[in-house]
């Protein structure tokens, strides 16, 4: 049973869902965990267009807007991608990881999670097991490069022994969504840096620095948005001025729209000021 | 904090005083001889106190930076930081410091007080550190007896009719905390969470936050009681052994937080008391926690851990 929560970088997920509930519920929570993580989201859809499918993240409480107009959250269409299906076969859907997996760290995300709807993929390709080896070849590629994914299938039209081989080619089960996650952090483009929503404490500091130095990778300016921030604790905001005490000459770290508790910490916290700056 | 070259000369001083007269010479006398010396001179001394160091220094008074009791912070950990802030502040080069800093103890609780002579004790490794000579009066006139005792205890040296002399009761730093730290357990009624993970410190601070409220504390209270909580059971959780638990209950005029751990507590209890090096991003929790509270204890039993600390409630 997959746990949301806790996926490890190349996981790969089966999603069999029983009705629309339960889909909005896991692929909610899914794209939830990857704002969380400060990872790049690819949604592909089959079954729905993508208006449809912004919807059904949004059901689930996901903020689609910022995180598409960065670019951490990106939306296609199936074919798009991969182009028709008879054609394309697993090899093709290994190429476009790679690519994808390239581009996503130079875009300043620290992992990179694809979320496909399968839709009439079982029936398209032709008998059973060319689905199972699809499944198999993509779920060693994509283990091989960190991607986690999931994939969601209809389990009304599949039969019972066909659902049981097809989780078998994937990692674990994800069957319930996960509670809503402390933080969000998610990436800015215009100025580029990352925009922080919830709290941040022991329990996601490492998640946090490691979004954090995804988005400081290779800049010379980045600014940390605390608009949303609720929570923050002291060695957590010291872990932000050891990163930005680690950037070259030259580079600056920018918090903007501090809130109260973080002038209060910094007043006693002693941390020396290095390459952070204030900014309103 | 950077320690100047070369082995720098410290002194930690207590004056036991019964009147003021007694305390305005003495005081007049050690800056004297700092002056005598070329040294930086600073006194932080109640305001009618430092009016009459002041007229008595006459025209050498220009020579002293003043700072009036209203501008010591009133918590200990805050005015300990303010005083090493000041002693990093460059001044002209190989110039020693010289400091008189008294903070009115009669109007404070029991708990404030102790935790004054154990950040007392701590300080005299501060104060060797930047190879300072700080001078400690105590009004024997209005402080309890074992009080007075114990300031006896924390300060290596005394001045006492204007001679210096070795104090006969001086336990050392880390003898004077590990005798002075007792554990206080919280009562069977007061109302506690559990904390055994990172992922429950945030329901965790929903508990403060409710408790803080409910004992009237304002915003700014309440946020330094959260920070503070939240920084020691991430120590618990870290450092520590399960279970662990937080407890936070009123007592007389302070709000008490409790903290508890099953682990060995603290290998070093002086890094309750001494300020992190600034480069250092963690091993700061307890430094930051006392800054945020009006007093704070770590003591340890059979059954583990506790850091207490408390806050002055409003009236």
């Amino acid at each position: 049973m997959a746990d949301l929560r806790a996926l490890e970088p190349g996981e790969h997920v089966c999603c069999l869902y029983r009705d629309d509930h339960e889909r909005q519920r896991v692929a909610g929570g899914f794209a939830r965990q990857t704002l969380a993580a400060g990872e790049r989201l690819i949604y592909i859809s089959r079954d729905r267009t993508i208006p449809q499918a912004v919807s059904l993240l949004e059901g689930e409480g996901v903020a689609t807007d910022l995180p598409r107009h960065s670019g951490q959250l990106v939306m296609v269409d199936f074919d798009e991608v991969y182009g028709p299906l008879e054609a394309a076969g697993p090899a093709a859907v290994v190429t476009q990881f790679r690519r994808a997996a390239e581009t996503c760290r130079a875009d300043g995300f620290p992992g990179l999670r694809v979320a496909t709807e399968m839709g009439d993929v079982a029936s398209t390709l032709g008998p059973f097991e060319h689905l199972l080896r699809w499944e198999r070849t993509t779920s060693r590629a994509q283990g091989e490069m960190g991607i986690t994914t999931i994939c969601q299938y209809d389990n009304s039209k599949l039969a019972p022994s066909q659902a049981k081989l097809l989780a078998a080619e994937h990692t674990s089960v994800a069957t319930s969504g996960a509670p809503p996650p402390l933080a969000s952090f998610l990436a800015t483009t215009e100025p580029w840096g990352l925009k922080v929503v919830g709290d941040v404490d022991l329990s996601n500091r490492a998640t946090f620095l490691r979004a954090l130095r995804a988005r400081l990778a290779g800049r010379t300016e980045l600014c940390l948005d605390l608009a949303e921030l609720r929570f923050i604790d002291v060695t957590s905001l010291g872990g932000i001025y050891e990163e930005a005490s680690k950037l070259p000459p030259g580079c600056r770290l920018c918090l903007r729209n501090v809130p109260e508790l973080v002038h209060r910490v910094l007043a006693i916290a002693g941390f020396g000021p290095g390459h952070v700056e204030m900014c309103s | 904090m950077s320690a100047p070259a070369p082995a720098p000369v410290s002194a930690h001083r207590a004056l036991v005083y019964t009147d003021e007269a007694e305390l305005v010479a003495q005081v007049c006398n050690f800056l004297q001889e700092g002056a005598d010396n070329g040294e930086r001179l600073g006194v932080a001394l109640g305001p009618e106190k430092l009016a009459s160091v002041r007229s008595r220094l006459g025209r050498r008074a220009e020579l002293v930076e003043f700072a009036d009791g209203g501008s010591v912070p009133r918590r200990h950990g805050h005015a300990l930081r303010a005083l090493v802030e000041y002693l990093s502040t460059p001044g002209p080069a190989q110039r020693r410091t010289r400091i008189v800093t008294e903070q009115g103890l009669a109007q404070r609780s029991p708990a404030e007080v102790r935790d004054y002579l154990r950040v007392e004790a701590a300080a005299t490794e501060v104060y060797r550190t930047f190879g300072v000579s700080v001078l400690c009066p105590y009004d024997a006139s209005c402080l309890p007896e074992d009080v007075v005792m114990d300031c006896l205890r924390a300060h290596p040296e005394l001045l006492q009719g204007g001679q210096v002399v070795a104090s006969p009761y001086f336990e050392g730093p880390l003898k004077f905390i590990v005798s002075h730290s007792a554990v206080v357990n919280p009562p069977v009624w007061a109302p506690s969470f559990g904390c055994d993970s990172s992922e429950s410190l945030s329901v965790a601070r929903i508990f403060l936050k409710d408790q803080a409220q409910a004992a009237g504390l304002g915003e700014d209270t309440t946020t330094d009681l959260v920070l503070a909580a939240t920084e020691m059971l991430s120590n618990a959780i870290v450092h520590g052994r399960a279970p662990r638990r937080v407890w936070v209950y009123r007592e007389g005029a302070n709000l008490v937080c409790h903290v508890h751990d099953c682990g060995p507590g603290l290998a070093e209890p002086l890094a309750a008391y001494l300020p992190p090096a600034p480069e250092a991003a963690g091993g700061r929790g307890l430094w930051m926690a006392r800054q945020m509270c009006d007093a704070l204890e770590v003591a340890s039993d059979e059954t583990g851990t506790h850091v207490r600390f408390v806050l002055a409630t409003p009236g």
